[in-house]
C-alpha cells in the first residue's frame, strides 16, 4: 500500500529540520518539499494498513509534529486475510 | 478518466508512477496555492487504468469529500478531494480503510432465512414475500429502525413506506442514540433544528471550546483545521471540558475536568457571571431574546415564560464555590470561562456532540450551550457560534431533515400537527387522513415492546433494521435487544453489509450494498448536502436498501394492499421516464434504468422551504461538493448559506433586522434562553455499584466495528474491548494490567481485561470501556434511563462494580 499524508509541523527552522532528521531515518518514509507554512508532504509505503496507521502515529508522536493528515492512499493490493464475524 | 492498459509496464515502475502521485498530491495540498489536481485524473496517462469520481466519506458525520479510484470495478485508491470545502483534500487515518471495507470476506450475498441449525439461502422474491407476509397480517405491529448512515433517498423512501404507505409512524433511527438530544436543544431554542454556523466558524474563532467533546480522534479533519491555524501562526485557544483525557486534551491549552452531569452547573456559573459582573450582552439580549424555565406540570419543549429578573435569581445559587461542588471543576476555571464569554472582542465557538447528547439532561444542556452564547452576545458573526457535530454520515441529511423520526414528517414537520400531515398527503398525492397523527415509538420503546411477550403488551412483532447495528449500540441490551431471541412470534428483518451482533438474532437477513456500490446523498453537520454516483457493482445479490424498500412496497401493492396506492390507485413509488413511460424500479434489473435517488430527491425538495431549510435541484448536488441550506437562486445562481439567522448572510432575514429567529417559537423573532437546574445522572455510583462507567469510541474503530475490525491489522492492534481505571482505584482492587476484571451493573455483567490509566487516565472512581467489540458488549451494562424529550438515552454515566476475576 502506498500512501502520503502532510505534517504540520511548529514554525521553529531547528525543530523543522529535526523533524526531518527523524523520518529519514525510517526506510518506509520519504518526505517532500517542506512549505513556507511549515507543512511537510510525506509519502508512505507500507505493506499494510495498519503499517501505514503506525507510521502515521509515529509521525504524529514526534514532538515538533502538530497535526498529521492523509492525503492520498492507494490499496489494490487490499488485505488477503480479513477477520470474520462469528454472528451468523 | 479511463485510460488505456499498459500490461507490460513492470509492477517497479508502476509503484513508482504510484509513489509519485501520491507525493504530487501531498505537496499540492501542502501548498494551497499551488494548482492541484491528482496525477492520474490527467487523460492520457498511460500507467493506471483507473478512473476517478466524488463521493463523501462513508465514516462520520464530518462530511469529507474523498477522490475514489475504481479499477477493473473495484475500488483501488482513494484521495482528498482538494475542491472539498469541508476538508481541502484532507482526510483523516480512516481513510486507509474506507475502500478496503468493501472487500471484507464475509460480505452478505444472498438472502438468509433463519431455520433450525442455522440460516438457509433464499431467493429475493422469497425473502420480499416473507416480509409483505408479515407486513400483511399485522401492518400496525410492523416497525423499522434506521439509520444517520441511511442515504437521504432511502431514508426518505422507508419515511414514505411507513408514514405515508402503510399509516403507521412505528419508524426511528439508531440516531435517537446519538443526536436526538442536539436537535431538541435547537427546536427549544431557535423553534427549528439545526446549527446556525457552519465549520467556517472554525477559522474565525479566536477560542474553541469542546465540551465533552475529542474532535481529534472523532472529527479529525476538522480538528486539523484548528491545529492548521495554530502551525500559521495565528493564536487561538483550545479548552477542553471533559470527565477524562483524550487526544482532543493534548493539544488544549486548558483541560477542565468536571463529574458527569457537572456541564449542567458549570453552564449555570457562567451566566451567573456574566449577570453578576455586568458582562451579558444586554443590547443583543434585549433586541433578540426571551427567557423560559422548564414547565415542570406539563414538561415540554416551550417551557413558561419567565423575566430576566426571575431568570437572574434561578441562578443565584450557582455561584462559582457552589458549581465547583457540583461540577469538580474549580471555581477559578469556571470565572476563566465567564470572563472569556464576558470579553466581547473575543469569537468563542463551542462544539459538542456524544458528551452532551448522552445524556438524561441533553436537552436541557443543548439550550444552556445555546443560551449562553446568546446571553453574551457570542452569536450570529463569523466564528461566534454554537455548533453540535454529528457521529454519522447523514444523521442531519436523513434523520433531521427527511425527518425518519417517530414523531416527524419531511422537512421540519410533526405527524401531530394536522397541517403538516395535510402538506405531506399533498406531496405524496395521498388520500386525505393517510398519515396518523399519533407518534409513533422512539427507539428505546420500539425495542422494548419488540423485547415484551405480546400478551404482556409487546405490540411490535416485526422490526425491519437497516445500516445499523442495534444489537450492540441498544443500552441495556439485555431489556432491549436479547429478549427477543426467545419471543416465537417476533420476527427481525436486517439490510446487512456484514455478519453483526445484530444479525446474530436475525430471522431474514437481506445483503445489502454499501457506499459506492449504490448513489447516494448524505447531509453531514453544517448543513451541507452531498451527492455521489454507484461506481462498482455490490457483490453477489446484495442490493441498495432503497430498492429493498420499494420492492417491499410493490410486493404489497401487487396484493392489492390500499395503503401502497396514491389517491389515484397509482404505486406510491411510481416512476416515469423522459417519454412518461413507467420504469418498473421494484424489479432490480431495472432499478438503475433510471436514477430513482433523482426522482425521490426532487419529490423531497418540494418539502424543504417550510422550514426554509431549501434545497437546490439534484443536478447542482452533482456538479458541485456540497451546498449548505437554505440553498437558494438568485441571479439564475443556487446560493448555499454560511450563517443562519443573521442578516447579510441569511436570504431569509429581513432587511434591518441585525439577527432574526424567524421560526420563533414565541413568534415575535426571538430565541429563548433557558434556565435548567442541576440535577443528579439519573444512576450515581453508591456503596453497592461504587464506580461511574463511561462508555465511547477509540481510535482504531468506528462505531461498533462492523467495518473496521475486518481491518486485520487494526483488529491486532485494537483486538478487544478493555476497562480503562485509575492506578489507584486498580491498586485497591488489587487489579493489575492485564487482569481479568468482572464489571458488573443492576443489568448486566461483562469480564474483560483491565487497562491501567488506559488512554484516558480516567479519574477516580470512574471506569471506560469501548463499546467497538462485538465479543464484549459494553451495552450489556448500560443503563436506559432517557432525556424526557428527545427520548435519547445516556451511556455516559452507568454505576458499576468492579472485582478481579480470581485464576
Amino acid at each position: 500500500m502506498i500512501a502520503s499524508v502532510v505534517a504540520r509541523l511548529k514554525s521553529d527552522p531547528a525543530e523543522a529540520q529535526a523533524v526531518i532528521d527523524a523520518i529519514n531515518q525510517r526506510p518506509e518514509l520519504e518526505i517532500g518539499v517542506l512549505s513556507t507554512e511549515y507543512s511537510l508532504p510525506v509519502v508512505i509505503e507500507a505493506d499494510d494498513a495498519a503499517m501505514l496507521e503506525n507510521s502515521t502515529e509515529w509521525l504524529k508522536s514526534l514532538d515538533d509534529v502538530l497535526m498529521v493528515d492523509v492525503v492520498f492512499v492507494h490499496f489494490e493490493e487490499h488485505e488477503k486475510n480479513m477477520p470474520q464475524s462469528n454472528n451468523l | 478518466m479511463t485510460t488505456n492498459e499498459h500490461p507490460a509496464k513492470p509492477k517497479f515502475e508502476r509503484r513508482q508512477f504510484i509513489k509519485a502521485s501520491a507525493m504530487a498530491a501531498a505537496t499540492a495540498v501542502a501548498n494551497p496555492s499551488s494548482g492541484f489536481a491528482l496525477p492520474v485524473l490527467n487523460p492520457g496517462e498511460p500507467v493506471l487504468d483507473v478512473q476517478w469520481n466524488k463521493a463523501p466519506c462513508r465514516f462520520c458525520g464530518t462530511g469529507c469529500h474523498v477522490q475514489v479510484g475504481v479499477k477493473d470495478g473495484k475500488v483501488v485508491a482513494v484521495a482528498g478531494d482538494k475542491n472539498a470545502d469541508v476538508n481541502k483534500g484532507l482526510l483523516c487515518v480512516k481513510g486507509y480503510h474506507v475502500g478496503a471495507a468493501l472487500y471484507g470476506k464475509d460480505r452478505l450475498t444472498k438472502p438468509l432465512l433463519r431455520q433450525k441449525g442455522g440460516y438457509k439461502e433464499i431467493s429475493w422474491d422469497a425473502a420480499l414475500n416473507l416480509i409483505a407476509d408479515r407486513i400483511e397480517s399485522d401492518p400496525k405491529r410492523f416497525a423499522i429502525y434506521g439509520s444517520g448512515q441511511w442515504t437521504i433517498p432511502e431514508g426518505y423512501a422507508a419515511q414514505k413506506f411507513m408514514k405515508g404507505g402503510l399509516s403507521n409512524n412505528h419508524i426511528d433511527p439508531n440516531a435517537r442514540l446519538c443526536m436526538a438530544s442536539a436537535v431538541t436543544g435547537f427546536l427549544a431554542t431557535y423553534g427549528v433544528d439545526e446549527p446556525a454556523g457552519c465549520y467556517d466558524d472554525l477559522d474565525a474563532c479566536d477560542v474553541l471550546i469542546m465540551w465533552g467533546n475529542n474532535p481529534a480522534e472523532m472529527h479529525p479533519v476538522l480538528f486539523s483545521r484548528v491545529i492548521d491555524r495554530r502551525s500559521r501562526g495565528e493564536k487561538i485557544t483550545l479548552i477542553d471540558i471533559s470527565t477524562r483525557r483524550t487526544r482532543t486534551t493534548e493539544a488544549c491549552q486548558h483541560y477542565l475536568e468536571m463529574k458527569g452531569h457537572g456541564d449542567l452547573a458549570i453552564a449555570n456559573g457562567i451566566a451567573h457571571l456574566l449577570i453578576k459582573n455586568g458582562k451579558y450582552d444586554k443590547k443583543f439580549v434585549e433586541s433578540y431574546c426571551n427567557f423560559k424555565s422548564p414547565n415542570d406540570e406539563k414538561p415540554n419543549l416551550h417551557g413558561k415564560p419567565i423575566s430576566f429578573d426571575e431568570y437572574k435569581k434561578q441562578l443565584e445559587p450557582y455561584t462559582p464555590e457552589k458549581v465547583e461542588e457540583l461540577s469538580g471543576m474549580s471555581a477559578d476555571d469556571i470565572r476563566m470561562l465567564a470572563d472569556l464569554f464576558g470579553n466581547p472582542e473575543l469569537k468563542i465557538t463551542s462544539l459538542w456532540c456524544m458528551g452532551v447528547n448522552q445524556h438524561t439532561r441533553g436537552t436541557a444542556m443543548n439550550t444552556l450551550i445555546h443560551g449562553i452564547h446568546l446571553l453574551s452576545g457570542h452569536f450570529g458573526r463569523p466564528g461566534d457560534s454554537p455548533t453540535s457535530l454529528t457521529g454519522q454520515p447523514s444523521a442531519c441529511g436523513t434523520v433531521r431533515e427527511v425527518g425518519t423520526l417517530a414523531h416527524a414528517l419531511p422537512g421540519g414537520r410533526v405527524v401531530a400537527n394536522a397541517e403538516h400531515r395535510k402538506h405531506a398527503e399533498k406531496f405524496w398525492k395521498l388520500p386525505d387522513g393517510r398519515i396518523l397523527a399519533t407518534p409513533g415509538y422512539h427507539t428505546v420503546k420500539m425495542w422494548e415492546k419488540f423485547c415484551t411477550p405480546t400478551d404482556q403488551g409487546g405490540d411490535i412483532g416485526t422490526i425491519w433494521v437497516q445500516v445499523t447495528n442495534p444489537g450492540q449500540t441498544l443500552p441495556n441490551l439485555n431489556k432491549l435487544f436479547n429478549p427477543s431471541e426467545k419471543l416465537d412470534d417476533k420476527f427481525l428483518i436486517v439490510s446487512e453489509v456484514y455478519p453483526t451482533a445484530t444479525t446474530r438474532l436475525a430471522n431474514l437477513i437481506l445483503p445489502s450494498a454499501m457506499w459506492v456500490e449504490k448513489n447516494g446523498i448524505f447531509g453531514n453537520s453544517e448543513r451541507r448536502t452531498q451527492q455521489w454516483f454507484k461506481m462498482v457493482d455490490p457483490p453477489g445479490e446484495a442490493r441498495d436498501d432503497c430498492w429493498q424498500t420499494i420492492a417491499v412496497a410493490h410486493r404489497l401493492f401487487e396484493r392489492g394492499f390500499a395503503g401502497m396506492k396514491d389517491r389515484d390507485g397509482r404505486f406510491i413509488f411510481e416512476v416515469k421516464d423522459k417519454n412518461n413511460q413507467l420504469v418498473p424500479i421494484w424489479k432490480w434489473e431495472n432499478y438503475y434504468d433510471t436514477n430513482v435517488d433523482q426522482h425521490l430527491f426532487e419529490e423531497y425538495r418540494q418539502f424543504t422551504k417550510y422550514k426554509h431549510k431549501d434545497l437546490a435541484p439534484y443536478t447542482e448536488y452533482v456538479a458541485t461538493r456540497g451546498l449548505r441550506w437554505p440553498v437558494v437562486e438568485r441571479g439564475g445562481k443556487w446560493r448555499e448559506t454560511h450563517l443562519r439567522f443573521s442578516e447579510g448572510f441569511d436570504p431569509y432575514v429581513e432587511s434591518g433586522k441585525g439577527v432574526q429567529f424567524y421560526h420563533s417559537t414565541t413568534k415575535d423573532d426571538r430565541a429563548q434562553i433557558w434556565f435548567h437546574p442541576w440535577i443528579a445522572p439519573a444512576e450515581v455510583p453508591d456503596k453497592d455499584y461504587p464506580f461511574m462507567l463511561c462508555t465511547g469510541r477509540v481510535l482504531e474503530h468506528w462505531h461498533t466495528g462492523s467495518m473496521t475490525r475486518r481491518i486485520p491489522q487494526l483488529n491486532r492492534a485494537m483486538p478487544t474491548a478493555y476497562l480503562e481505571i485509575h492506578a489507584d482505584d486498580a491498586a485497591k482492587l488489587d487489579i493489575r494490567n492485564g487482569d481479568k476484571v468482572k464489571v458488573e451493573s443492576r443489568r448486566g455483567e461483562l469480564t474483560l481485561q483491565a487497562w491501567i490509566n488506559g488512554r484516558g487516565r480516567p479519574p477516580r472512581g470512574t471506569v471506560f470501556i469501548p463499546f467497538f467489540d462485538e465479543t464484549l458488549l459494553a451495552n450489556v451494562l448500560t443503563l436506559d434511563a432517557i432525556d424526557p424529550f428527545s427520548k435519547q438515552p445516556d451511556y455516559k454515566k452507568s454505576a458499576v462494580k468492579v472485582s478481579k476475576v480470581k485464576r
